[in-house]
């Protein structure tokens, strides 16, 4: 019910989905998100946006050229009373200097506290009333700015949306109480207090830093999205208010925006955010560049040891070329959808971890970055990062499964890339379902905003009628082609969370068997798989695997 | 060309052009309910030309309802067990029905109600209807299906509780309630989830108590034409029999005396303060979940003088010093007479002791008459069009009716309560906290970092 005023970082998901939902609302609010793309700033994309009683399609177009170009995007609908506004900045964590980790979701975080003429505490009185939206998202490549208020309030929410962007208050001690907040969640909830949080931050930190996961020095310079959109305790630490100051004015800057405006957001609002984006500083620095990392030589995994009610795995690895612009994107993703669609029945992770064998509360797979959106399922929009990674989230099993689940889904894994996906009636069923899926997550105006924005920043296709037309086009050869041009089941990253960590390993390394013990009976073809998971090698030493507490994560 | 198109459509269709209307001051569809015979209530919420649906079977029972010692836990268990399927649509043959239709399902289970959605293309529905149809009166599984749903529960409970606050507020359950099924939370307690693969004949019994027409109600909105709708559900259901076995509980009285309990956490974390009171039902007097509402947002959101005191620190005044890093107010409607309680995230260094008498200053203040008229105009304001923001999809019009009408299972309590909310007056709040928000009516959970305390466990 309330407005949501900040998101900064990681995925922290809600507890809707089948589960109790009496608790939902409890789940700490902390999410950074967003990101990048390539050429994005010189072309000018209107879209038009015609009642959605009539079809609704956004249909491009240009507007006249303007001294400065901005890249704009409108998905307006005279019906809807609610206006929504997005801005992007193709500015993320990724440009946070060497020693500044967490600077840019500070900066961002700061500029949404409070503005010149209205202190942290009188903002939140304005946008009260209104019960308007005015929210940031961080990731390691984009930040958006996210303003959503009724018609009614349009006038006095652009006020303080323009000022939150071009007049922030920057003040002394929302600084000190923001970077605190920053510090408190890495060494508190991340470490500590949310498993499923830090698995996935860890494995995100292992394939693109091992080194300092593992304790030691980094070789090479750190890759720029090694720490994650919070930033470093050290970081943290180091950052003062000049460098906000500083770098506020050299990465939110109009050469790198793209603004999305829908909704019932009336012509003057249209012209008057466009043109509040024009007048912000144009950056003099050029983002940094990012590649995939090099694969590990072997596989790897780091454990961290804290007490914990269950063991939470996290296995993935970089994809040096898939990206939302690749000819093989539309076929990875109905791979996914197949294979481990996010919090979804259809998955086949799902359906033999968690239907069949009990073994935890969900399983799942992505081919990209994720995070799921607050409340809902959905993934979060606007992330379309510059280099992704393959993953797969084990939700926290009973320790006594956890051998056989890390066998498990090391013998997922190596099935889908040898057979992708196994038969044609599966391939009918997975498409059959996107074609009723996908769109639907484009029903509410502010979504299909976003996946406007994504295809305009991308350049490529990436609303519901593009994707799946060149679904239509594959074939499940064509798909499986994909899987294992992409993929590989070698060369892991793991990171598990879980407790009494050296039988754990010890487990491991001397291949201690550990078959699932059912309640119940199971199927003859589920005691056969589980045969073939229990002689599953999964590559790891000594010397490749590493326990740590969580003491020092996120420090540096 | 399509430059064309977009400029003659900007011309045309300016949103600019048109009259802004005034936003309705309640839940703005109109509903179209019919009752079968066997009691089932069908609630149909057109809405746009969308093309989708969204369905939500509304069931009238929930941890509330688990009353045997040593079945905690039950009404979210056999949430997850409605999703194995019957004789005919088998698990694995609903789930490649559902694809076929690009419909997405889910469910979720509070207190007082249980939640089931589809969502997906509205060409969709009259399969749906049949496979609802069936499931709500054919479910069947196995035993063996049985004991492996129960650990994915377990697993659900695991995934949760490494999240501190999860713990306080279970603990603070258990705390203020004596007798009554509130205090366990939906999740249950962990004995009786461990024990669940035991209960398999105590599962049948459940569906049989609970799941019956006259304790479900279906909504359905979005892209759908009301007589098809009611027709497709009527032929659908009319044949399900049965009637709900009534839960007789006793509202538990405001305590008397302050409890309080402090739990340890083997993990490094802030130390968490969860603090409750006992407040009369919700449901059975609207007016009294208008006055939870105006409170929760009065005294425990982001822009209240007591949170922005906690989290920012006003400078201006004695609380300069922020002693809080979050503040969250968990209440929501309940049947029968259930906790106001709020979560805090205190600031390392602070003491808690500090933190809860603010809470408890700012609550006497209330309670004393010391209401801020223009704040309370304001918190009416946001509730009004914090309920408009919400509806922006057939999925998010249905969940949220839903979600107002479950404790009730009246779709007309929302129009209730926001008619409430226009009319209360601060006069009326003070005496709600005067009544119901005394330090001697609360109950006080305490959740700090003790190392090896084996919590996790």
């Amino acid at each position: 019910m309330m407005a949501h005023r900040f998101s900064t970082t990681t995925n922290i998901t809600t507890t809707t989905g089948p589960s109790t939902a009496s608790f939902a609302s409890a789940v700490l609010a902390l999410t950074v998100v967003v990101a990048t793309a390539s050429a994005c700033v010189s072309t000018q994309v209107v879209k038009g946006g015609p009642d959605p009683r009539a079809g609704h399609e956004p249909t491009p177009a240009a507007l006249p050229a303007k001294a400065v170009a901005l890249k704009a995007v409108q998905d307006r609908s005279a019906a809807d009373p609610l206006v929504n506004v997005r801005v992007v900045f193709l500015s993320g964590t990724a440009d946070d200097p060497p020693g500044r980790e967490g600077l840019t979701a500070l900066t961002a975080r700061l500029m949404a506290e409070a503005t010149a003429d209205l202190d942290a505490s009188a903002l939140a009185d304005a946008l009260f009333p209104m019960a308007a939206e005015l929210s940031v998202q961080v990731d390691k490549d984009a930040t958006v700015f996210v303003g959503r208020v009724h018609r009614d309030h349009e006038k006095a929410f652009l006020k303080l949306f323009g000022d939150v962007l071009a007049r922030p208050r920057l003040a002394t001690s929302d600084f000190e109480r923001l970077r605190d907040e920053q510090k408190a969640f890495l060494t508190s909830t991340l470490r500590t207090g949310n498993d499923e949080a830090l698995q996935r931050e860890g494995l995100e930190a292992l394939i693109y830093d091992d080194a300092r996961l593992f304790g030691r020095e980094p070789s090479a310079p750190r890759h720029p999205y090694a720490h994650t959109p919070t930033g470093t305790v050290t970081g943290l630490s180091a950052i003062t208010l000049d460098d906000v100051r500083r770098h506020k004015d050299a990465v939110f800057t109009v050469d790198r925006a793209v603004v999305g405006i829908g909704g019932g957001a009336s012509d003057a609002f249209v012209a008057d955010v466009e043109a509040l984006v024009r007048s912000l500083p144009t950056s003099k620095a050029s983002r940094a560049p990012v590649t995939a990392p090099p694969p590990p030589a072997t596989s790897q995994m780091v454990v961290v040891e804290k007490p914990s009610a269950g063991t939470a795995i996290s296995v993935g690895f970089a994809l040096p070329t898939l990206s939302r612009s690749h000819a093989d994107y539309p076929a990875m993703k109905l791979a996914e959808t197949w294979f481990g669609e996010h919090r979804n029945l259809i998955g086949h992770l799902f359906h033999s971890m968690r239907e069949v064998r009990g073994l935890n509360y969900g399983d799942y797979a992505y081919v990209e970055h994720f995070v799921e959106e607050p409340g809902g399922t959905f993934e979060r929009l606007n992330i379309p990062r510059r280099s992704q990674y393959f993953s797969m989230w084990i939700r926290p099993v009973e320790h006594k499964s956890r051998l056989f689940a890390l066998r498990m889904t090391a013998w997922e894994l190596q099935a889908f890339v040898k057979n992708g996906i196994p038969d044609d009636v599966a391939f009918e069923k997975t498409r059959s379902f996107v074609a009723g899926y996908w769109p639907s997550k484009e029903q509410q105006p502010m979504r299909r905003l976003g996946y406007a924005m994504d295809a305009a920043i991308t350049g490529q296709p990436f609303d519901r009628a593009g994707l799946l037309e060149r679904v239509r086009a594959l074939t499940r050869a064509d798909v499986n082609a994909a899987i294992a041009r992409h993929l590989r089941a070698d060369r892991l990253s793991w990171v598990v969370v879980t407790q009494d960590a050296g039988a754990f390993v010890d487990g491991i390394i001397n291949n201690v068997p550990a078959p699932m013990a059912y309640s119940g009976a199971v199927p003859a073809d589920v005691v056969e798989d589980d045969k073939a998971i229990a002689a599953v090698d999964l590559g790891l030493d000594r010397g490749t695997i590493t326990v740590v507490p969580p003491t020092g994560l996120f420090e540096r | 060309m399509l430059m064309a198109t977009a400029l003659t459509l900007a011309l045309l269709g300016s949103p600019a052009s048109s009259p802004a209307p005034a936003a309705p001051a309640t839940f703005p569809y109109e509903r179209f309910e019919k009752r079968l015979d066997n009691g089932l209530r069908i609630v149909v919420v057109p809405t746009d030309k969308s093309g989708f649906f969204a369905m939500y079977e509304v069931v009238g029972t929930g941890s509330r309802d688990e009353v045997e010692a040593g079945y905690s836990g039950f009404a979210h268990f056999f949430e997850h067990m409605m999703f194995r399927g019957t004789k005919q649509f088998p698990a694995d043959k609903r789930t490649a029905l559902l694809a076929r239709l690009g419909v997405d399902e889910s469910g979720y289970t509070t207190d007082d109600f249980t939640a089931y959605s589809l969502q997906g293309p509205r060409g969709a529905l009259g399969e749906i209807f049949a496979l609802e149809a069936d499931r709500y009166q054919n479910l069947e599984y196995s035993e063996d299906d049985f004991k492996t749903e129960s650990r994915a529960v377990l697993g659900e409970y695991n995934k949760n509780f490494s999240n501190p606050d999860q713990k306080a507020f279970e603990s603070l359950s258990d705390l203020a309630f004596d007798k009554h099924t509130y205090k366990h939370t939906t999740m249950g307690f962990l004995a009786d989830i461990k024990a669940m693969p035991q209960a398999f004949a105590y599962s049948k019994q459940f569906f049989k108590r609970f799941y019956t027409p006259d304790n479900v109600m279906i909504i359905i909105a979005g892209d759908v034409d009301v007589a098809d709708v009611h027709a497709k559900a009527a032929a659908a259901f009319a044949g399900w029999q049965g009637t709900r076995k009534k839960t007789v509980l006793a509202d538990e009285a405001p305590l008397g005396k302050e409890r309080r309990v402090a739990v340890p956490w083997d993990n490094e974390t802030q130390p968490r303060l969860h603090v409750a009171w006992r407040v009369p039902s919700s449901v059975r007097d609207p007016k009294q979940a208008a006055l939870g509402l105006l409170l929760q947002h009065y005294l425990f959101s982001e822009s209240s003088d007591l949170v922005k005191g906690l989290v920012i620190g006003d400078p201006s005044t004695d609380q300069g010093t922020p002693l809080a890093e979050r503040v969250h107010c968990w209440w929501d409607f309940h049947k029968d007479a259930s906790l106001y309680p709020i979560g805090i995230r205190v600031k390392e260094g602070a003491a808690v002791d500090d933190v809860l008498a603010r809470v408890q200053s700012h609550l006497d203040n209330v309670a004393a008459g010391k209401v801020n008229d223009r704040r309370f105009a304001d918190v009416q304001s946001h509730l009004r069009y914090a309920l408009l923001m919400n509806l922006t999809s057939a999925d998010t019009i249905a969940s949220t009716l839903a979600w107002y009408s479950g404790p009730s299972m009246d779709t007309a309590f929302v129009d209730s309560v926001y008619a409430s909310l226009q009319t209360l007056g601060p006069a009326d709040l003070q005496a709600f906290v005067k009544a119901w928000f005394g330090a001697t009516q609360r109950a006080v959970v305490e959740l700090k970092h003790t190392p090896q305390s084996g919590s996790a466990k």
